[in-house]
């Protein structure tokens, strides 16, 4: 059993360090590049894998792995705002459709039974058929849809400790709603919440790449991941290493991510493994 | 111990589950005296501890008044703040009642940072006066809930519970979670604080000894309706059928 336990602490030191190392690169990625990821030169256009570029050249010339660099910021700022907005909203709704009950709880619970409905892919690409293709967009269209899984949550957890004695104690001892929902229904709610960001990371990298290989996030100079698998798609035969190094990218971060959440499952809620 | 402190008329409580009516206490007439002790006995799921969350006030009847030192109780927040101090609620399990992530400290300080009583220093030696008084010491304070036992953590709770210096506490079934010696011991305790403190005991129990040995009245209630309400001594005179059952149960 304790050797079980310390597997799963090792697990989480590996890939929390690779976790923050893949951020450390999304910040400083445009100091590590070898080359400048918009400079275009016709000359070396579709160049293989070589010593001067790692990962070759793409159509109009530019570095793939300054590219990749250069995109590891976009692709990660791009999911981490996403998070936070889809995590704060549906958590404090979730919270208050939990605490208050009633009315409140209904109408929003029914409002987020209706956004549950729509594909979330399907629902974005309508809101850029509408609005116009555009990074805020697509990131407003995802999280209008996001939010709701964690409201539900939110609210699933706090009504089943709501019904809990220190509850009821806190309140015969004075604490005002903010209170218990501040110190005693949010520390018991938030280790859940966070394992479900952790694993929600790689599902959204993938969303968001999905859709910018669509050509629906992304503005075209700038370099991001699933763009870049976008404007590798004519060349999948001539220039492969156009793809496969974004994709493998794109790969191993998913699962490093969906590696964490899974070990953070495991240590915090002993229960469900 | 004639000036009532408490009183309940003509009051019910309906649950209802997926459409289907849970009658869970029926046309209740109960007045509680100022210094007494009164038990309320009856089976599980008999109503007792509905009724208890009624008297400490945390949940609302469907039906029927409720009045506290003469005044009629509107069951909103904000009218109940006020009052809140001076009736508290014992749980019958102790571990049940503590955060799972908060130290015993954070707990016992939690009425005075909420009423804003005292500073935190005078506040410390008041937790200790009155941990001393249940019999405990200070090496708890920095402990999470699950390193102490069920006793230590009833002590506990009643070491709060005093802090706010109540004047009426409902206890529901506050020592069937502990065992017998440990049980005795805090019933024991219980009764030198009510007299040590003046305070009124709602005493809810299923185990008809520890009433009749402790409480002067006792109400009997079965299944939701107040069987007679009798002078603990006058118990084994009664010759209602439910209350013979109870008695034979016993021997």
């Amino acid at each position: 059993m304790k050797k079980i336990k310390n597997w799963t602490t090792i697990k989480i030191i590996i890939l929390s360090s690779l976790a923050g190392g893949l951020l450390l690169v999304a910040l400083f990625g445009k100091y590590l590049a070898p080359y400048d990821p918009l400079e275009v030169n016709y000359a070396l256009s579709l160049q293989p894998p070589s010593r001067a570029h790692w990962f070759g050249t793409d159509k109009l010339g530019r570095d793939i792995l300054s590219r990749i660099l250069c995109g590891a910021r976009s692709s990660f700022s791009l999911t981490f705002i996403m998070l936070i907005i889809i995590v704060f909203v549906g958590v404090t709704l979730g919270l208050i459709a939990g605490y208050k009950k009633g009315m409140i709880d209904h109408v929003l619970m029914r409002f987020a039974d209706v956004l549950l409905a729509f594909p979330d892919t399907i629902f974005a690409i309508a809101v850029a058929g509408i609005l116009g293709a555009g990074l805020f967009h697509t990131v407003f269209a995802l999280a209008l849809i996001w939010w709701t899984k964690y409201a539900r949550l939110t609210r699933t957890l706090v009504s089943s400790i709501m019904h809990q004695d220190f509850i009821i104690a806190a309140k015969l001892s004075g604490a005002k709603p903010f209170k218990i929902i501040w110190a005693y229904i949010l520390p018991n709610v938030f280790p859940q919440i966070l394992i479900h960001a952790t694993l929600d990371i790689g599902s959204m990298m993938i969303s968001l790449a999905g859709l910018s290989f669509l050509g629906l996030a992304s503005q075209p100079p700038q370099p991001e991941w699933g763009y870049m698998l976008f404007e590798s798609k004519q060349f999948m035969q001539t220039a492969p290493w156009m793809m496969v190094y974004p994709g493998l990218v794109i790969l191993i971060s998913v699962i490093i991510f969906n590696l964490l959440g899974d070990s953070l499952r495991d240590k915090l809620d002993p229960k469900q493994s | 111990m004639d000036e009532p402190i408490f009183s309940l008329k003509d009051v019910s409580q309906v649950y209802i589950n997926n459409s289907e009516k849970n009658e869970a206490l029926k046309h209740v007439n109960l007045t509680i005296y100022h210094g007494e002790c009164l038990g309320i006995v009856g089976q599980s799921g008999c109503g007792k501890s509905t009724l208890g969350k009624i008297i400490s006030l945390i949940d609302k009847p469907t039906q029927g008044e409720v009045y506290y030192q003469g005044n009629k109780i509107q069951f909103s927040d904000r009218s109940i703040y006020p009052i809140r101090k001076e009736i508290q609620y014992i749980f019958q399990d102790p571990i049940s009642a503590f955060s799972p992530r908060k130290k015993i400290i954070k707990f016992l300080l939690e009425p005075y940072v909420n009423f804003k009583l005292c500073p935190k220093k005078e506040a410390l030696i008041q937790i200790e006066h009155y941990l001393k008084q249940v019999g405990l010491d200070q090496s708890c304070l920095n402990k999470y809930p699950h390193q102490l036992s069920g006793g230590q953590l009833q002590r506990i709770v009643i070491a709060r519970t005093l802090s706010l210096s109540p004047k009426l506490i409902v206890c529901d079934e506050m020592t069937s979670a502990l065992d017998v010696i440990v049980q005795d011991e805090i019933l024991t305790l219980m009764k030198k604080l009510q007299i040590e403190n003046q305070l009124t005991l709602v005493f809810i129990s299923h185990d008809l000894s520890i009433v009749q040995r402790f409480c002067d009245r006792t109400m009997v209630l079965f299944d939701g309706e107040q069987i007679e309400c009798l002078n603990s001594k006058d118990f084994t005179a009664s010759k209602h059928p439910y209350i013979e059952l109870l008695k034979d149960a016993i021997l």
